[in-house]
């Protein structure tokens, strides 16, 4: 008999155990899963759409999560598998990073999430101290669905130029966010 | 950057310089944020960052800047376009400003990471992911938040929703996976490359896609924040714009009833439940101050002389002496009495099968009457015997019968009738087992025909499971390994749908009416029963061949040609001295309310599994038998019960009573369910009024119901015919009533329509909102709620500069703050 009565014959199963703390875990680690995933999978548009699908194996295979583990850890092994998925899909595409390279990536970047709060936080910091003009370009950058063509086209300026331009401001911010970070180790 | 630079980073792949290779990757990477990064740049960057761990670092260290400013300026969120409204599209100054202000004081969320954490949780949720896990923690949440209602820090922020072409939940996982497409309907404003992923014509023009963008701001405290405050009903605002000619309760006008007119059901006996109670919680009562006819001390209820103390004669005071003692065996505490909303839109959804009309919240929360009164009416409600046909045509055919020529719409009249009738159910059982002719004559045959597939097997199974509440199917083949069931016993019950056959008749005139959907079918089936006698054979696991006579229950039947088996059967367990028919059904009707019967699974009851509450399941059958098989008062019973009056949020004290962990089911609360798909339908369409303005005949209504409903079906193809719908709270089903067309004409602002309405109603801001809330949640907002609510509103409103403009803008905060109702988890749940 296949079939539980008792209302639970669910193809997507909602955890029943589900608790906050998992909820908790779950949103808190939505960014680093993100970046993870973006390392592996550098345009932001399908490292959100991957981070989508491993969410969704998340939820789905949740009663596997022992509490009190790595989280992050346990979350990672997921989304590997699903950056590798979603490669499959996209072969035809010209733009494909090699399998060792999302390897190598994948274990450095899953290493390195000590840092990462700090590393936004300085990132906030840095932002603040950006010239005006700077930190609107970046703004315009960044808003959802806009890339540096679209800005460029919004303010009249040649597309090359942005690109300068913003190469410059994000050279500036990594190099302000390493030297907090370097500030903050001394302190 | 110049082609120029970048080819010659490509190009000088044997630079061993670790500053020119540096160099080489930060211009890769730029190009690689940019979007501009050839087929060359990329295999150079894979070359560098495998080969040199500086590369590598300096790529992850870019990566992170890139995602997270992409991922803090998703924090402002989407560009609000409007849903399925003639509402225009406003600036999105807000967006910019959002972000305006995250960026410029960068350092206040970071000295209060609390808040951060709460921002960055909301406002992920709300664009990054459009929907589809957010949906998920949103149902999480409420199923976690319900049930345990202990003190708990705020559920993270949840989105609403996504927006999307039918989601189909049994492909979700593959490629062209609805959360895919979901999301670029969501965001038509994303990347080239998001855009060329899609045909153009499934990029939608953000329906759904602003509500989400809009009415994050307000959601998050109003359904999660507090789940379960102590009071209830804090905000009173009188309330101007009751409608003028409010009727009873229940006997509003409901656009779901049926043509069909209700036989007066038997007058119900008045049971003493009302007098009887669990004393120790009366002091919690006074959290629900407006809680009525709720029962009263039980110690104060003593039956005749000739009762004992704990056998009170009255079946409910029975039921509830017997469960008080096993909470108290258990060493739990019920949980507190449910609340007046709480407990009416349950008992509407339970009997009525949708949640009650605003009219009828009204009437209950402001005025007088009395829970008993509510229960009485919906039992009088044609809508009763159409949630309870419903029901059984599900179990007995499935949404979706694939034997051909079975109709699910004749087999669900056929219950209709019957329940609205309040034919006995034994009755109901006979005529369902015993049928004989085409579904158009005798709409009862519709039952088996559907199973006469693979040599009448699932006909006994299906038989033996629903009406008996007996598993027999796997002892076809062997022996049951842990309870007395011999592989005989099965093929004993098989030997009664021998003589059974389905044969083809040339369809009638009629045969459209037979047909579902499918025209120009040219043959109907039969179900009929050759004369044939004799047992039937059958193989152990050792090849022995074996016979089996027709026996059921201890009772032979002439195993001649010239007895009808089948008639045989119906009449022997219709008889009232074989009680398994009236316990498989009190068992079931009992899990129908309380979420969970007396045995797991609620359809395999016998030795091997005992019943949690052996002698109130045998007390209710005994008197369900009593009442001539009667539905309506066992219904009664089982609401009256004081269990039922309790609140399905779990407290400390009884948390052990958690069946969905696997403990056995105390009843010391009424368990959460999730909505069946029938049910949201009816709910959405009954909250939000969208049927009432392209209203068309019940037939038409029925099957569109269906339709929407088969989405959330798959069936298994085995030999038993199963089926599964995925419940209503599972992220599919979410996904699909989000996308859904009705929901969209639901938040119309047209005439007629609720949110029109509510939008051209001249009533106070908080009275709108407060209509809102009923009508979605049946119940009154919080005051938190409230405020997010009002907040919203006067933002909207603050934008507009001309009177037009301010109309607009208050319509469209309206509608955002009615999708986070109808958005909201406690929507889509029986609770």
């Amino acid at each position: 008999m296949t079939r539980d009565e008792d209302g639970s014959d669910s193809a997507v199963r909602i955890p029943q155990a589900a608790n906050d703390e998992f909820v908790q875990l779950f949103t808190k680690w939505q960014r680093r899963l993100f970046l993870f995933i973006l390392a592996q999978a550098p345009n932001p548009v399908e490292a959100e759409e991957i981070l989508q699908e491993t969410n969704l194996v998340i939820w789905r295979k949740s009663h596997t999560y022992t509490p009190g583990t790595n989280f992050y850890a346990w979350g990672c092994r997921i989304a590997v598998l699903e950056v590798l998925k979603s490669r499959d899909r996209r072969r035809r595409q010209a733009t494909l990073m090699s399998e060792a390279f999302v390897e190598a990536v994948a274990r450095e970047a899953q290493d390195s999430v000590d840092s990462l709060e700090e590393r936004r936080r300085a990132l906030l910091a840095c932002l603040a101290r950006l010239a005006a003009s700077d930190r609107d370009l970046i703004r315009r950058r960044y808003a959802p669905g806009e890339t540096g063509k679209t800005v460029a086209r919004q303010l009249g300026r040649p597309a090359n130029s942005v690109y300068q331009s913003l190469t410059r401001i994000r050279r500036t911010l990594l190099e302000c966010i390493k030297r907090r970070l370097a500030a903050e180790a001394q302190a | 950057m110049s082609n120029d630079s970048r080819g010659n980073g490509a190009n000088s792949g044997g630079s061993n310089s670790g500053r020119d290779r540096m160099a080489e990757l930060r211009q890769i990477v730029e190009a690689l944020f940019e979007e501009r990064a050839s087929a060359a740049e990329i295999a150079r960057l894979d070359q560098l960052v495998i080969a040199d761990s500086a590369c590598r670092k300096f790529y992850l260290e870019s990566i992170d800047l890139h995602g997270n400013l992409y991922w803090d300026a998703a924090q402002a969120g989407a560009e609000p376009v409007p849903v399925a409204t003639p509402i225009p599209e406003r600036p999105s100054r807000r967006r910019r400003d959002s972000l305006e202000s995250l960026i410029d004081a960068p350092l206040r969320p970071d000295l209060r990471p609390d808040r951060r954490a709460a921002a960055s949780g909301r406002a992920r949720l709300r664009w990054m992911w459009a929907g589809v896990a957010a949906v998920a923690v949103a149902l999480i949440a409420a199923l976690a938040a319900w049930p345990t209602n202990a003190v708990r820090p705020p559920a993270p922020g949840t989105p609403n929703l996504a927006s999307g072409e039918q989601a189909s939940p049994v492909e979700r996982p593959s490629v062209e996976s609805p959360a895919v497409a979901d999301k670029h309907a969501l965001r038509p404003d994303s990347t080239d490359v998001a855009r060329n992923e899609l045909p153009p014509a499934t990029v939608r023009p953000g329906e759904g896609r602003s509500v989400e963008g809009r009415t994050t701001d307000v959601r998050p405290q109003m359904s999660q924040r507090d789940a379960r405050p102590a009071v209830e009903r804090s905000l009173d605002v009188p309330s101007p714009d009751r409608r003028p000619a409010a009727s009873a309760p229940v006997a509003t006008s409901n656009p779901l009833t049926t043509d069909h007119t209700d036989a007066a059901p038997p007058t119900p006996r008045r049971t003493a439940a009302t007098e009887h109670l669990v004393g120790a919680d009366r002091g919690l009562a006074t959290d629900h101050p407006s809680a009525r006819d709720l029962p009263i001390d039980t110690n104060t209820h003593v039956g005749g002389a000739a009762d004992h103390a704990d056998d009170p004669k009255d079946v409910v005071a029975f039921v509830d002496l017997r469960l008080k003692k096993g909470w108290k065996t258990a060493g739990i505490k019920p949980s507190p009495p449910a609340s007046d909303a709480e407990w009416l839109r349950r008992v509407y959804l339970d009997l009525s099968g949708h949640i009650p009309p605003e009219t009828a919240v009204d009437e209950f929360l402001d005025g007088a009457a009395k829970r008993s009164d509510v229960v009485g009416q919906l039992l009088k409600q044609p809508d009763f015997a159409r949630n309870w046909a419903t029901i059984w045509a599900n179990l007995l055919v499935g949404r979706q019968p694939r034997a051909p020529g079975v109709s699910r719409d004749m087999l669900e009249k056929f219950l209709r009738d019957s329940f609205a009738a309040n034919t006995p159910w034994n009755e109901v059982v006979y005529e369902l087992v015993s049928a004989e002719g085409t579904p158009e004559h005798n709409p009862a045959t519709n039952f088996l025909l559907a199973h006469l597939n693979n040599d009448a097997v699932p006909a006994t199974a299906m038989t033996a499971r629903l009406l008996l509440g007996i598993q027999v199917q796997c002892t076809q083949c062997h022996d049951h390994p842990f309870q007395s069931e011999k592989q005989g016993r099965f093929w004993e019950l098989k030997s009664f749908f021998q003589q059974t056959e389905m044969t083809s008749v040339p369809g009638s005139a009629m045969g459209s009416a037979t047909a579902d959907g499918s025209a120009g079918m040219s043959a109907v089936p039969e179900l009929v029963s050759r004369k044939v006698g004799g047992p039937v054979y059958y193989e152990t696991r050792r090849g022995e061949m074996r016979v089996a006579y027709p026996i059921y229950a201890g009772h032979k039947i002439d195993p001649g040609p010239s007895v009808n088996r089948r008639r045989e059967l119906a009449r022997l367990i219709a008889k009232e001295d074989d009680r398994q028919v009236a316990l498989a059904f009190v068992n079931r009707t009992w899990q129908h309310f309380f979420g969970y019967g007396f045995t797991r699974p609620v359809d395999d009851m016998g030795p091997h599994n005992p019943p949690s509450n052996p002698e109130v399941l045998e007390r209710l059958a005994d008197e369900f038998i009593a009442s001539g098989y009667d539905l309506r008062q066992l219904c009664r019973w089982i609401v009256s019960t004081d269990a039922y009056q309790r609140t399905s949020v779990l407290r400390p004290e009884n948390r052990s009573d958690d069946p969905a962990n696997g403990a056995p089911a105390g009843f010391s609360r009424v368990y959460l369910k999730a909505m069946t798909a029938e049910e949201l339908y009816d709910s959405l369409l009954l909250a939000t009024r969208a049927k009432s303005s392209a209203r068309t005949d019940w037939n038409d209504a029925g099957r569109r119901r269906q339709d929407w409903v088969r989405q959330f079906v798959m069936s298994y193809g085995t030999d038993e015919n199963d089926e599964a719908t995925v419940p209503a709270g599972s992220i599919s089903q979410a996904l699909v009533m989000m996308n859904d067309s009705i929901v969209r004409s639901a938040l119309a602002v047209e005439p007629g329509t609720l949110l029109g309405d509510v939008v051209r109603a001249r009533v106070s801001d908080s009275t709108k909102i407060r209509r809102l809330c009923r009508s979605a949640l049946s119940r009154d907002p919080r005051p938190t709620e409230v405020n997010a609510a009002l907040e919203q509103l006067k933002a909207e409103v603050s934008e507009a500069e001309t009177e037009k403009a301010r109309q607009l803008a208050e319509a469209r905060a309206l509608q955002d703050i009615f999708w986070a109702f109808l958005n909201a988890n406690e929507f889509a749940f029986v609770h």
